[in-house]
């Protein structure tokens, strides 16, 4: 069994890839099972929906991520807090809001697990405590409620306006 | 909140108000518009318009607690007075004396001990918690009315619990005086006795209520409340009735600008809410000018405001986004996710954005968890009724502390459960003050897949529960009724028809119930029982403690002052033969305990992580040693009032012992941490 595999991006980047690190992507390791392809050295994983600057990111961060415990299935008991990004993470995702969606869609599409979680917290955070037009300034969002709407919506979160 | 608003709309001189908070959004803004020119002038002389200190002003004074209207735990027993939150009422009576007083307030709990009991519990949509949790609260009333200048705290053991201070003002509304930050927390407990007094926040509102929050994670043992203390100005009669006024008007006034300022782009330049108003008045930039203002109005013009204006800029052309892939590019699922991460405020904030983000928001996958305990002081029969429309999913709820001066009506509480409460299985309703009996009988009508049903520290008098009110719920796991009253024939009952039953606590539950019938009964219908809290009940035997030993799951067991003999017979022996599990054994002031039963313990507790032995007088080194060597697993050693070990020189031995064994060795005289 090799210990290498090559990933392709879109853009046609070949990545040579220890394949314990490349199997923490659920996806990758469904192909890489169903398809026989483990004992292949020369086989070719092609990721079509993942370009090559975004997949060097999801390859560093599954290096550091390697020796983490395998995520439990179970939703119920995962806690919600957002407070617990390792320093890290925290580093590593400081880029800019395209590169931090797009590495969300890879982690989605690739099924890590983790990175899904860590950037979909990271994204929370920016809108956590935040007032509506400072989330909409931050994420560039245009108001499209008609007044009608605004004000019912207004009524609903009376409860949790600063007083 | 805007001087504007009662100064010109009330022409009859409401600005004499000494304390009168200056809104220097209105005087820019008056500022600029050249009409009013003359208004603004008259209010910027507000130094010969201001009467010095007029005579119904009011004095200072200091007060202690006159009454408590609510706490969610106490270690004494209602009856009693030693340990009971009665004993915060009134001047100190220890202070500065450091010490284990029975005369102060103590709580159920310190440390973190009862987080690694078998019994803990998860919190229910844990996002809403905040950095620094609340673990026990006390609410207590003054007798007068006043201004809160400060609120002193008289801590006489193992002070550094207060987390937070609210105040209840006329205007129905808590505000929050004061909240520990992280680095207050992670700072040790002292070991003096100290007199706690924190910068409290400058407010107008007036107040006699206060609510003191607790967190116990770092304290080495029971923290003790001596006396509370409230200062301020009182507020005369007829400054009580114009301040009430004018707290109305101002809310009024202040309403429809505060929650988005600068979301109406098209009034703005009307009303002259421009950026720098927006911003001043998200900054809350309104200082109390009563004595000065003039000189702080010429001080912010020339000092501040250009910076003020530079840093609005800044924060003006910051943060445009250019990036490729923008937030609403996302898949609805995803969106999902990340809006599952967030607390229920920012959840209702960020639904205000758009309409796809509102559609987003109000999913009911986002809303099978709901915790209002977080935002007790906020919720309100409104909010249940909002949510009521969004938790078509609800499975968890969680409204302990929620509706304490009348905000939830019972009425709203029934007609959420009727709507919602069918597929609920975790119900936490711990110190909710709106319950009745009638909104009892709709729990057990309604909620029949409930698993956990909580109801700590409700209304005791007349009792909540009557028969056959939960008679209908068949698949309960947990069953918390810490200090609520109940009576015997319902338990009995709800026992019989609960067998999955995992965890019951009966803390407090109050003299009518004979804990040797509750016992029978477990033993007979709930042997899956995994954990077991009768601290405190009225009162099991040895012919009771024989039952409990036929509960072969048990992992937990607290028979702290409940079980009274002066002898248990071989009831402990067999215990621990017959139940391996036990990690959690809490024998205080079991004064039946012999030298024989600890030698059981030491030679049978092999599970054991917290042994509570407290007020054992004849205690020797020896029985201490042979626990420690025996129970490998112990973490918590309880030696309180165990004189004969903790006096003299036995205290080296066991600070060794703490060390080389890893104990946490506790004494009401000193505590001997791990490490």
């Amino acid at each position: 069994m090799p210990n290498i595999i090559k990933l392709q991006s879109s853009d046609e980047e070949i990545f040579d890839t220890d394949i314990q690190i490349a199997k923490c992507s659920g996806t990758i390791k469904t192909m890489l099972e169903d398809c026989g392809m483990e004992d292949d050295e020369n086989a070719i994983v092609p990721l079509p929906n993942v370009n090559s600057t975004i997949l060097r990111k999801v390859l560093i961060w599954a290096h550091y991520h390697k020796d983490d415990p395998q995520p439990t299935e179970d939703d119920e008991s995962k806690e919600k807090r957002t407070d617990d990004i390792i320093s890290w993470d925290a580093d590593f995702l400081k880029v800019d809001q395209g590169t931090l969606f797009e590495l969300i869609l890879a982690a989605n599409y690739l099924d890590i697990k983790g990175l899904l979680e860590l950037t979909c917290k990271t994204v929370a955070n920016m809108i956590k405590g935040k007032t509506p037009e400072e989330i909409r300034k931050t994420f560039n969002i245009k108001k499209d409620f008609t007044p009608a709407e605004e004000e019912q919506v207004r009524k609903e979160n009376e409860w949790c306006e600063e007083k | 909140m805007s001087l504007r608003a009662y100064n010109i709309d009330d022409p009859s001189n409401d600005a004499d108000q000494p304390d009168a908070l200056v809104d220097f959004t209105a005087m820019l803004r008056q500022q600029r518009n050249g009409g009013r020119q003359r208004e603004y002038g008259g209010w910027f002389g507000c130094g010969s318009k201001m009467q010095p200190e007029p005579p119904d002003q009011g004095y200072y004074i200091e007060q202690y607690v006159l009454g408590v209207l609510d706490f969610s735990s106490q270690y004494g027993i209602d009856y009693s007075i030693s340990y009971t939150a009665a004993n915060i009422i009134g001047r100190p009576t220890k202070y500065p004396s450091y010490g284990d007083y029975p005369e102060t307030y103590t709580m159920r709990t310190y440390g973190d001990w009862w987080l690694k009991a078998p019994s803990a519990t998860r919190e229910i949509q844990a996002q809403n918690m905040p950095k620094v949790d609340t673990h026990d609260y006390i609410v207590v009333y003054f007798e007068e009315f006043v201004v809160p200048t400060e609120v002193a705290i008289f801590e006489t053991f193992n002070p550094g619990a207060v987390v937070r201070i609210w105040a209840y003002g006329m205007t129905k509304n808590w505000t929050c005086l004061w909240e520990a930050t992280d680095n207050d927390v992670k700072l040790g407990p002292g070991r003096e006795s100290r007199r706690f007094a924190p910068p409290i926040k400058k407010t107008t509102i007036i107040t006699k209520t206060l609510r003191i929050d607790f967190n116990h994670s770092r304290l080495f043992y029971y923290t003790e409340i001596d006396a509370i203390m409230l200062c301020g100005r009182t507020v005369s009669r007829i400054h009580n009735l114009l301040g009430r006024q004018r707290l109305q008007h101002r809310q009024v006034a202040s309403a429809p600008s505060t929650p988005t300022p600068p979301s109406l782009p098209s009034s703005s330049e009307e009303s002259g809410d421009g950026p720098i108003s927006c911003k001043l008045r998200t900054l809350k930039f309104q200082p109390n000018c009563g004595q000065d203002g003039a000189t702080k109005l010429h001080e912010f013009i020339n000092n501040d405001l250009s910076q003020f204006l530079l840093e609005n800029q800044v924060e003006e052309t910051a943060e445009a986004p250019v990036s490729r892939l923008c937030l609403t590019d996302l898949p609805f699922e995803i969106l999902l996710r990340i809006l599952s991460y967030l607390d229920l405020k920012s959840l209702f904030r960020v639904g205000q954005v758009s309409r796809t983000f509102y559609d987003i928001s109000t999913h009911p996958l986002l809303y099978g968890e709901l915790s209002l305990k977080p935002y007790w002081h906020l919720a309100s029969s409104e909010l249940l009724c909002t949510l009521a429309s969004r938790a078509t999913m609800l499975r968890k709820l969680d409204l302990s502390w929620c509706g304490g001066m009348g905000n939830i009506s019972p009425t709203e509480f029934k007609k959420f459960l009727t709507q919602r409460g069918d597929n609920l299985t975790h119900l936490r309703l711990n110190s909710c003050k709106f319950l009745n009996a009638s909104c009892i009988e709709t729990v057990g009508i309604v909620c029949d897949n409930l698993t956990e049903l909580s109801l700590r520290n409700c209304a005791t008098d007349p009792p909540l529960l009557n028969f056959s009110c939960l008679a209908n719920l068949k698949n309960l796991e947990r069953l918390d009724l810490f200090q609520t009253a109940f009576e015997t024939e319902l338990l009995l009952s709800m026992l019989e028809s609960n067998r999955k039953l995992k965890h019951l606590n009966l803390a407090f539950c109050g003299v009518s119930v004979n804990m040797d019938e509750v016992v029978e009964h477990l033993a007979t219908y709930n042997t899956q029982l995994i954990t077991l809290d009768l601290w405190k009940s009225h009162f099991l035997t040895t012919r009771g403690l024989q039952f409990i030993t036929k509960l072969h799951q048990l992992e937990e067991l607290d028979l702290g002052w409940c079980l009274r003999e002066s002898s248990l017979g071989d009831g402990l022996f067999k215990l621990l033969t017959n139940c391996p599990k036990l990690k959690k054994l809490f024998l205080s002031a079991v004064r039946g305990t012999t030298e024989r039963d600890l030698m059981h313990i030491a030679a049978l507790g092999k599970n054991l992580e917290q042994l509570d032995i407290m007020g054992m007088i004849s205690l020797t080194h020896e029985r201490v040693y042979d626990i420690l060597v025996g129970c490998p697993k112990l973490q918590l050693l309880d030696l309180s009032f165990c004189d004969n070990v903790v006096d003299g020189e036995g205290f080296d031995d066991l600070a060794e012992w703490a060390r080389r064994f890893n104990v946490d060795i506790k004494s009401s005289r000193f505590h001997l941490a791990r490490h």
